[in-house]
């Protein structure tokens, strides 16, 4: 059954719109991105980054690599969305793509990990038979190609979404209906219904609604009889969300990017296109290096993201297994830390307001997540082993507030640890 | 073509314009408004702090001129005493650091302490024309407030613009940080009075909104006061050596004045002009509790415990304290530090604050 459902031949048409869409999506992304000034902001200015754990080698290159590094991904997104040297430049834009994602954690964005899996899945499918430049450069069109690489697609994009719909399934978003009603209470100023936007009933309303819709939309997508009405709904979300919080290119990337559910049929009627007549015989089977790929990075992705729910202790507050696990706007979270640096050996003390060594959004985001904590108390040691203190330990302030329920936190990095510990 | 999701959608949006048409909607209990709180804020706090300053600064430009003509004792006397008047009132400004005041980076030209003394040593030494023109083209550690404060607050007294070498290039020197100083409130002011109304109607909550600006800009006045303010001149940057000379203005010894200042302006920014138009009142509209009290009266309660601690603690200047005294200071330090939680953490969560201003997007 699912066999038939993969092994059969499709027009290329959805997915060829998916790709012009995501490629002038990323393209309008990347150049947007130069144009605010990130690169400088980002990458540039501050002294310090947050590496990802195993991916230390990923650093900040020299400025002008910098920006040419933004304008190769920039203008490979491009060339995806012309369909013009499709899997070299779909390989190009994730390479640098994700380069950039992995120099800082402190910018971590699930819509940036979304992107990285995409281009990556692209590379495997051929996006570029038809409305490519590939096509037309080798005046050649391939009007079938295999389901099986619209559906991997379409999985990718319905386990973002169930995923984030799992997500929401705490006892905050559900009984209390935070961080919703935070967000639309500071709304009050939108236009016709925002004088409602104080209501907690309204919050519930939006909050059960969007879990409602996370999880559920994958399926609606995928029949055909609910399908319209199901991008409607896509549509309709995604344009509340862009309106009502600062989320940048995520609503607008979904929608681009749900239109792959839309087959041929869709499309052929609305393009006013006539069928192509299929071959008889299936099509090949994928290859065992490509199956063994993509079967593992299915898995990957169905199992990845339930992490959260082996570690002991509530996820939006140790934050273990968030990230890249599709918790996207689930909490309202700010913090603050001081650090105290006490020599061992000496009475000598030290206050360190993390400002002095961060830019403002860095600091932002570290206090109030632990591995950047300890990661910021691990440089702060290795800076005063430099100075001639080899044996200080470090106690860190936090005061954290998550969904309206504050705390304050006392963390240790004993002199021997390289881990912070609970006080 | 199947019509129906257009249908669909469109008795949607009319469902919603009809909700959001109805004049009276029943509602709870109506929304805050938000408009109000920041235009009577910048109408009746803002405004007039940057015209008392602007006032300050004038006078103070007048005492240099007579001084200059007349080098007597009472007019150093009066000179000195209108530098801490206008010092005080810039104080109630000095935590307004937003929109395009902020954008320009004008504050510095005003009070960017600490002050680059070689720079000045030079610029009276050179041979340059030392005007209005020059001192505005010179860079923010040589001029405004700390620049005056050196020239005036020498430990030779008057005798620098009378006896002393280079006093004549001291007199021209003063006059044009002076007058640069008046054209730089006049500046602030002007910038104020045409941002006033976008200021108060840019109610929206994303980065550039005028609340996420204010909140910021109390979070970072705090930060200042805390950081730059106490623990440098405590020593706590340096393994806790005090660092005397790291006050904000030790040779007038007046460091301490400005804290108490910071600490009323920050006050009223807070508390507002006008009953029921404050944040501490959005904050009670939004029911935000810090456990089983209202959060604003826990915010009110820490501030007046730091009032109360600089009121009671320090009665000398804040350079001698640092020195002999220092626990005092330590105390109002934590205090601060526990003020500032309330307001960068709890206050803003709350708030759904956006602290700092959000270089990129999304979650």
């Amino acid at each position: 059954m699912l066999s038939k459902h993969l092994y059969t031949w499709v027009d290329p048409l959805g997915l060829a719109i998916f790709r012009i869409a995501f490629g002038i999506c990323m393209f309008i992304g990347q150049v947007r991105f130069l144009a605010m000034g990130w690169v400088a902001d980002l990458y540039l200015t501050p002294n310090l980054h947050f590496p990802y754990q195993g991916f230390e080698w990923v650093q900040v290159l020299p400025e002008p690599l910098m920006y040419g590094l933004l304008i190769l991904s920039a203008l490979s997104a491009l060339a995806i969305g012309l369909g013009l040297f499709y899997r070299f430049s779909t390989i190009i834009f994730l390479l640098s793509f994700t380069y950039l994602e992995l120099i800082d954690k402190v910018w971590y964005l699930n819509h940036y990990y979304f992107v990285s899996l995409i281009a990556f899945l692209l590379i495997f499918v051929p996006a570029n038979t038809v409305y490519s430049l590939d096509a037309y450069r080798k005046k050649e069109s391939k009007y079938w190609i295999p389901a099986w690489t619209v559906r991997l697609i379409q999985l990718q994009i319905g386990i973002v979404y169930f995923f984030a719909g799992l997500a929401k399934l705490k006892t905050s978003w559900l009984l209390s209906a935070e961080p919703m009603h935070i967000w639309l209470s500071a709304r009050t100023d939108f236009p016709l219904v925002g004088a409602y936007f104080d209501e907690r009933w309204v919050a519930y309303i939006f909050s059960w609604a969007g879990m409602i819709f996370d999880l559920s939309i994958f399926f609606f997508l995928l029949l055909r009889r609910t399908r319209p009405y199901a991008y409607l709904a896509v549509l309709f979300f995604h344009l509340t969300t862009a309106m009502l919080f600062p989320i940048g290119m995520f609503p607008w990337l979904m929608m681009a990017s749900t239109l792959i559910f839309f087959d041929a049929q869709d499309w052929q009627k609305l393009f006013q296109r006539g069928r192509y007549i299929f071959p008889q015989s299936p099509p090949p089977a994928i290859g065992l290096f490509k199956q063994t790929i993509l079967i593992g990075f299915i898995v990957f992705q169905l199992c990845w993201p339930l992490r959260h729910f082996f570690h002991s202790g509530d996820v939006l507050w140790n934050e273990k297994g968030f990230r890249f696990a599709w918790h996207v706007m689930v909490m309202e979270k700010n913090g603050m830390t001081y650090f105290h640096i006490k020599d061992r050996e000496s009475t000598k003390t030290w206050t360190i307001h993390p400002r002095e060594y961060l830019i403002p959004a860095q600091e932002s985001q570290m206090s109030f997540k632990p591995d950047l904590i300890e990661f910021f108390a691990l440089h702060l040691r290795s800076r005063w082993l430099e100075k001639g203190y080899p044996n200080i330990e470090i106690e860190v302030e936090n005061r954290v507030c998550v969904n309206r329920e504050c705390k304050d936190l006392l963390w240790l990095l004993p002199s021997d640890a390289d881990k912070i510990i609970p006080l | 073509m199947n019509l129906k999701p257009i249908i669909l959608c469109l008795i949607l949006s009319l469902g919603l314009s009809f909700i959001g048409c109805n004049n009276e909607p029943s509602v709870d209990k109506p929304p805050f408004d938000r408009e109000e709180m920041l235009r009577s804020l910048g109408e009746n706090i803002i405004l007039p702090a940057h015209q008392n300053f602007l006032i300050e600064a004038t006078r103070l430009d007048s005492i240099s001129q007579l001084f200059v003509q007349e080098t007597s004792f009472e007019l150093y006397d009066a000179l000195q005493t209108q530098w801490k008047r206008s010092k005080s009132a810039w104080k109630y400004c000095e935590i307004y650091d937003i929109l395009s005041v902020r954008e320009q980076y004008l504050q510095n030209k005003v009070d960017k302490w600490p002050v680059k003394v070689r720079f000045i040593d030079e610029n009276l030494e050179s041979a340059e024309i030392l005007d209005a023109t020059f001192v505005e083209n010179s860079g923010s550690t040589s001029k405004g407030l700390p620049a005056l404060e050196y020239l005036l607050f020498d430990s030779l007294g008057i005798e620098v613009f009378k006896s002393v070498a280079l006093a004549e290039r001291r007199k021209e020197y003063l006059i044009a940080l002076s007058e640069n100083l008046l054209t730089q409130a006049e500046t602030i002011l002007s910038v104020w009075q045409t941002e006033l109304p976008t200021f108060a109607t840019n109610t929206e909550n994303f980065s550039k909104g005028s609340l996420n600006e204010l909140v910021n800009a109390q979070v970072a006045i705090l930060e200042k006061m805390i950081a730059n303010k106490i623990n440098k001149p405590l020593g706590k940057s340096d393994g806790g050596i005090p660092q005397p000379n790291k006050c904000e203005t030790y040779r007038s010894q007046t460091s301490y004045d400005w804290l108490v200042v910071n600490l009323n302006s920050f006050e009223q920014s807070i508390t507002g002009s006008i009953q029921g138009a404050s944040l501490l009142d959005l904050l009670d509209h939004s029911e935000a509790k810090s456990g089983e009290e209202a959060l604003s009266t826990v915010i009110s309660s820490q501030l007046k415990v730091c009032q109360d601690l600089m009121k009671a603690n320090v009665n000398q200047p804040l350079s001698e304290q640092i020195l002999t005294n220092p626990e005092p200071l330590e105390g109002i330090s934590d205090a601060l530090v526990n003020l500032l939680g309330l307001i960068k953490v709890d206050m803003a969560n709350h708030l759904g604050i956006i602290i700092t201003f959000n270089i990129t997007d999304g979650d």
